[in-house]
């Protein structure tokens, strides 16, 4: 399975990776302005300042994120990059699939077997079912358009497929002047991550964001403060999401075969009692 | 009207709290056992209060009952002169089993006593593991390998 | 013997006029919402991308549905005969109540001009609660149209018709059950059981072992039963996947059995709404004795799932939530009280239940229980813990209005032109019921 690994300490904020996402996969600009001098966004994003646009959306799958912490007494910037996080280690086991994979009605999103999750734009329906479903709250809709599209990164999965060699990692990892996205198989990254981990304890936060959350992601993240002071989602469960309506979804047939022989059961039972009583009437009405 | 009105809303409200009162007993119920839990946990002050004294057993108090504080400095430090020693301790001394490891990791620790002094000692008993491969990182000409012995000493004088 | 008539009595005009006007307002806002796309007429958003929509005209609207299948297996499957008068009103607002939630869905849907890609077997997807709704819903609906068609023919007066529909149904609905099955395990053996007990059921019937049911076929209703069992439990199972943004009031593993507990609730509640309301409209005598009668299930199955409710949410050691200072709390009491506690406590007053009053107002509670119960799940509850927020947009509500009142005239229009309320022998003579009946007695 091919996974990003994600060094915060090695990033400089040069943003990069979001305009290489951009020119990659041909998407269109936003109009944006100084976040903290918009009124309605002022609070929440008064220690995010420069972060450009403030969200990810159906135009940008890629955003680098401005964090204000305090660190050792100072004041500092620490980054994070918000994408798909890939979920899931196993194409086959269907328990294992991520949460917008396992939602979508009519198989729209995809996990292939190298890693990314994909998704086919001629099924999707636009139920919106895979965004509440993410976890991470990544699938983006065009909410503008009359036609509109589910969009997210796919790990520049074309790229991948096109298997040119030196153009197979992703646009983003390729433009990182500072290999802080280092693209490859997740057991060398993972490995790599807790040599990083073990060798500086004092320079990261001591976990990998990635390794076992809903199950294990393909995209692994390393920092320096701990990750919800990077507003990435925290307190998820270590299991996929899958499990959660695995039972509910297995159930279907054993409840219409149940259900079925019950009724057909109590129908016969109640007109049998019905008919006898009605022909007890009627016999003690005839003498 | 009003006697079936008053009758209804009885009822309801009766239902309500019956609703009530589950909950509130439930809450109680699992306030009571989560209060109990944590009498088993010590508190910080409790922590530096029991690793202090446990550091000056190991190095300071057992060891000058028998020889001063000055023949105990000067010992050679490299490992051959250790086991050495810790072995006629361990004859003659009547120093039981379990005390020989305690020695053998406060000599370990003793080693770098000019960095680990006991006011640092006493600061990473409430350190992560992390936290103290740093400190002990940031000892001159340290490898990591021996930074990785001292903190299994340091554990292991710990130990309560 | 009973009889249908088409009901004629003098609809109020006002209410009409108000209806009109609500259904050509909310048809200009969907058309400015397929012309201009979801964000132009919504305020939903990446956070939230399921709103009023989603919780109302939805989830809420396919729970008041429940009358049709509790109403026909309290009456084809017990046996109780002497609810026949509510059955076809009953199953024409669990028909139109389904058409117009698919119309709804149309509007909420991004694609919804696709949606028959759902049924393609290289689509299907059986790890997705949303396919088998899906499948369940359109499955059920055609069960429904099967089940209102003899009012059809009866009005258009072909009873050669009526005996092809006879022999046919339980071909169509075996066909449909079989299929169903294999859409939703693609294994041939589950689809292969299921067409061996209906097909032998068919033959015990056919051989007299077991009494056959005329004219409805007993096999049509029981599908019926099964589906919307499937469905309205499925509907909960929807949430099952956000443990993470979905409220721990309200999310547990028990939420299919919830939402079906609640819809068993609301369908007789419906069915006694449904016939005061419109007793009240078409100026008819409302069936107050066999109301009343349907009305005494309601507390024990309000009771049923009150105790699940709580003993689930004390259980999971959710009860801190609900003690907190936030909306959600709120919501939940509301819930609760105004929602279960109330309408529970109505209903089980005999001097209340006996009462035209009494049961409006027990059943309205009922119905406004399982909305506010649906509406929680769905978006009260729901906490995505980013810096977006929802409420719905004044747009969402007239569209929503709009298909409710497009629904209601649909309603009065098959009622006024199709045989759907019934005369009895009995009813004529039955002494006057205490509590007021609205305007004069129709022809």
């Amino acid at each position: 399975m091919r996974a990003m690994l994600i060094d915060s300490t090695r990033c400089l904020g040069c943003r990069g990776c979001q305009v290489a996402c951009k020119q990659w996969n041909g998407l269109e600009g936003e109009e944006t302005s100084f976040l903290p001098a918009q009124k309605e966004k002022a609070a929440e994003f008064a220690h995010r300042g420069y972060q450009n646009p403030p969200d990810l959306s159906a135009k940008t799958w890629t955003l680098l994120t401005y964090n204000e912490v305090e660190l050792d007494g100072r004041l500092q910037w620490v980054f994070g990059k918000q994408q798909c996080m890939h979920c899931g280690l196993d194409a086959e086991d269907r328990n294992q699939w991520p949460a917008c994979v396992v939602s979508c009605p009519v198989h729209a999103l995809e996990k292939t077997k190298e890693g990314p999750v994909i998704w086919h734009a001629e099924r999707c329906i636009g139920c919106r079912y895979c965004m509440l479903a993410c976890p991470f709250h990544i699938p983006k809709f065009e909410w503008d358009k009359a036609w509109p599209r589910i969009r997210k990164c796919t790990m520049c999965f074309d790229r991948l497929q096109a298997g040119k060699a030196g153009f197979t990692e992703p646009a983003c990892s390729k433009a990182c002047p500072t290999d802080a996205i280092v693209w490859g198989e997740r057991d060398d990254l993972l490995a790599e991550a807790h040599r990083r981990l073990e060798e500086n304890p004092g320079k990261y936060y001591q976990h990998i964001y990635g390794e076992h959350e809903v199950g294990g992601t393909c995209v692994l993240h390393l920092s320096s403060v701990p990750f919800e002071q990077l507003h990435y989602p925290a307190n998820l469960p270590n299991e996929p999401l899958a499990v959660n309506t695995s039972l509910a979804m297995k159930a279907p047939p054993y409840v219409i075969v149940g259900l079925s022989l019950g009724m057909i059961g109590v129908y016969s039972a109640r007109r049998r009692k019905i008919e006898a009583e009605a022909n007890e009437s009627e016999g003690s009405r005839h003498e | 009207m009003s006697g079936t009105f008053l009758k209804v809303m009885i009822n309801s409200l009766l239902v309500v709290n019956t609703v009530l009162v589950v909950f509130v007993c439930n809450m109680v119920f699992s306030l009571n056992r989560k209060v109990e839990a944590l009498g088993t946990v010590a508190t910080k002050s409790d922590l530096i209060a029991m690793a202090a004294p446990s550091i000056e057993l190991a190095s300071e108090g057992q060891c000058t009952r028998c020889h001063t504080a000055r023949r105990f400095a000067g010992v050679p430090l490299d490992e051959e002169h250790r086991s050495a020693l810790l072995r006629q301790h361990a004859r003659t001394g009547n120093v039981p089993d379990s005390e020989i490891e305690k020695i053998r990791a406060s000599l370990t620790i003793f080693g770098y006593g000019q960095y680990l002094t006991r006011d640092m000692l006493q600061r990473m008993a409430l350190m992560t593991d992390g936290e103290r491969m740093e400190v002990l990182l940031g000892i001159p000409e340290m490898t990591l390998e021996q930074a990785r012995k001292v903190l299994t000493s340091y554990k292991m004088l710990l130990r309560l | 013997m009973s009889e249908t008539f088409i009901a004629k009595g003098k609809p109020r005009l006002l209410g009409q006029f108000v209806l009109w006007v609500l259904l050509l307002v909310g048809v200009a806002v969907t058309l400015k919402r397929f012309l201009f796309g979801l964000g132009s007429t919504t305020n939903l958003n990446d956070s939230y991308p399921w709103g009023l929509w989603i919780g109302f005209d939805i989830l809420t609207g396919i729970a008041l549905a429940a009358g049709g299948f509790t109403l026909t297996a309290a009456l084809y499957l017990w046996g109780n005969k002497k609810y026949h008068p509510l059955a076809r009103p009953a199953i024409l607002t669990a028909m139109l109540g389904y058409i117009f939630f698919v119309i709804a869905l149309f509007i909420d849907l991004g694609r919804g001009l696709v949606m028959w890609r759902m049924f393609l077997p290289w689509n299907w997807q059986h790890e997705s609660v949303m396919f088998e709704v899906g499948w369940c819903v359109a499955t059920y609906l055609t069960i429904l149209i099967f089940e209102f068609l003899p009012s059809v023919l009866e009005r258009f007066k072909r009873p050669d018709l009526m005996r092809l529909w006879e022999t046919f149904t339980p071909l169509v609905v075996v066909a449909l059950i079989t299929l169903f099955t294999y859409a939703m395990t693609s294994s041939a053996r589950w689809a292969a059981t299921i067409l061996i007990i209906t097909v032998l059921f068919e033959l015990l019937q056919a051989s007299g072992a077991v009494p056959r049911s005329r004219p409805v076929p007993i096999l049509l209703i029981m599908a019926g039963v099964l589906l919307s069992c499937l469905h309205q439990s499925s509907l909960g199972s929807l949430f099952l996947i956000v443990p993470h943004k979905l409220n721990a009031l309200w999310h547990t593993p028990l939420l299919p059995i919830e939402f079906l507990l609640s819809a068993i609730m609301v369908g007789p509640a419906m069915v006694v709404f449904e016939g005061i309301v419109s007793a009240r409209v078409f100026r008819r005598r409302p069936e107050l004795e066999l109301l009343t009668g349907l009305a005494k299930a309601i507390p024990i199955l309000i009771s049923i799932y009150l105790v699940v409710r709580v003993v689930d949410v004390a259980v999971r050691g959710a009860v801190f939530h609900a003690f907190a200072l936030s909306p959600q709390a709120v919501m939940f009491w509301v819930e609760l009280s105004i929602g279960s506690a109330l309408p529970l406590a109505l209903l089980a007053t005999p001097e209340v239940a006996r009462t035209e009053r009494g049961l409006f107002w027990g059943s309205l509670l009922t119905v406004a229980g399982v909305l506010i119960h649906r509406l929680n799940v769905s978006v009260i509850g729901i906490e995505a813990h980013t810096w977006q927020s929802y409420s719905p947009a004044v747009s969402e509500y007239l569209i929503s209005l709009g298909v409710v009142a497009g629904g209601l005239l649909a309603f009065r229009y098959i009622v006024v032109h199709f045989p759907v309320y019934e005369t009895s022998a009995r009813l004529e003579a039955a002494p006057r019921p205490a509590g007021r009946v609205g305007g004069t007695q129709t022809a």
